[in-house]
């Protein structure tokens, strides 16, 4: 039981943010850029930087979620960008800013910031499982640390 | 050993999603802005002002009732008066689904345009915004703007009704989903995408001054 919950939050999670990288990367990156503009916190010169690298990292440790690499690591670093959207949203939410659709899935998927606080919150629950959870289930870490 | 083991592996799989994200991209390129661009440029319609020749071209994509697209307009002035003679400005309606009246809105300034006015339409559209947008009946303030402008609103009533007006802003709309638009306002300035007011006034600006700076030489 314990195993197929295992398995089927990495795939879940991995997933999901495997297409919320997708959605971002297959668009001109000027319109992440301008996502993360109208949360009205980052200073102009991380903004571009943001604009780049933040779909990668969802993209490349979503990936590695789905395959078991480095799991427990790539679930802690999402876990950390996780929360960083949670923060991010409930202070647009609390400054009354009026975001529309929250970027969190490109076009792909529309969701409020509310709603997005909702499944950034499941997600990160899922994330915290699967850093303390120890159990390994078809995964290539289980392969790669095989003497 | 292992750690090696977890290198490679990790490069390998890095790699593979790189490659794949590039192909992916190869494969279903976005269309090139000049491609969608070009014919409306060449065609001079009403909707665009400056010089024919103008080193610098900028296309608006932008939504009436969308607050952004009204705070960009200040920056885009400002830009307009800062290089004089050398901007040619071209706007086309992207109305969204979200916003009820955008479409009636687009409409109503393209009429005006036929009567010459598109351009005293499109701001009085956007300094009223928060009047008409919030209004039951938005269409009798559509309306009064023409009249106020001394466009006569018989013909005005006629050609919001004929469909080759709304073709024409389905045109522009159709325009801008091939370039990938998807945020009002966004920007074309020489072919390069800025979205919203911020990247206009920034990046755009800089951009501008680095083109005509390429032009000149210096």
């Amino acid at each position: 039981m314990t195993r197929a919950l295992l398995l089927i939050t990495r795939f879940v999670t991995g997933s999901l943010f495997v297409i919320a990288g997708w959605s971002k990367l297959s668009r001109p990156v000027q319109e992440f850029q301008y996502v993360i503009e109208s949360y009205q916190i980052f200073p102009n010169f991380v903004i571009p930087v943001m604009a780049h690298v933040v779909p990668w990292v969802e993209f490349i440790l979503g990936a590695f979620l789905i395959l078991g690499y480095l799991r427990r690591l790539s679930a802690g670093i999402l876990s950390v960008l996780c929360a960083g959207f949670i923060g991010l949203l409930t202070s647009a939410v609390v400054r009354g800013i009026d975001l529309g659709n929250c970027g969190c899935f490109g076009e792909s998927i529309h969701l409020t910031p509310l709603q997005a606080l909702g499944v950034d919150t499941c997600l990160l629950i899922a994330l915290l499982y699967l850093v303390m959870n120890k159990k390994r289930v078809l995964d290539l870490d289980e392969w790669l640390t095989q003497p | 050993m292992r750690q090696a083991r977890y290198v490679i592996v990790g490069v390998i799989i890095i790699g593979v999603l790189v490659a794949l994200v590039m192909t992916l991209r190869h494969l279903y390129p976005m269309v090139k802005p000049a491609e969608v661009l070009k014919p409306s440029v060449e065609k001079l319609n009403t909707r665009s002002k400056g010089p024919n020749n103008a080193p610098i071209v900028i296309v608006e994509y932008s939504d009436y009732q969308c607050p952004s697209c009204r705070t960009a307009q200040e920056p885009l002035h400002k830009i307009l008066e800062q290089f004089p003679g050398l901007i040619r400005l071209e706007s086309k309606s992207f109305p969204l689904q979200m916003h009820r009246y955008s479409f009636l809105a687009a409409l109503a300034a393209e009429c005006a345009g036929t009567f010459g006015k598109f351009w005293l339409y499109h701001e009085l559209l956007f300094e009223q915004q928060s009047e008409w947008a919030k209004d039951p009946d938005a269409m009798s303030l559509m309306l009064a703007y023409a009249n106020d402008l001394q466009i006569p609103i018989e013909p005005f009533v006629g050609c919001l009704d004929k469909s080759e007006m709304g073709v024409r802003v389905k045109e522009d709309k159709r325009s801008g989903e091939l370039l990938s638009v998807n945020s009002t306002p966004t920007f074309f300035i020489n072919g390069e995408r800025f979205v919203g007011a911020k990247q206009l006034s920034e990046q755009g600006t800089a951009f501008i001054k680095e083109k005509l700076n390429s032009l000149t030489g210096k």
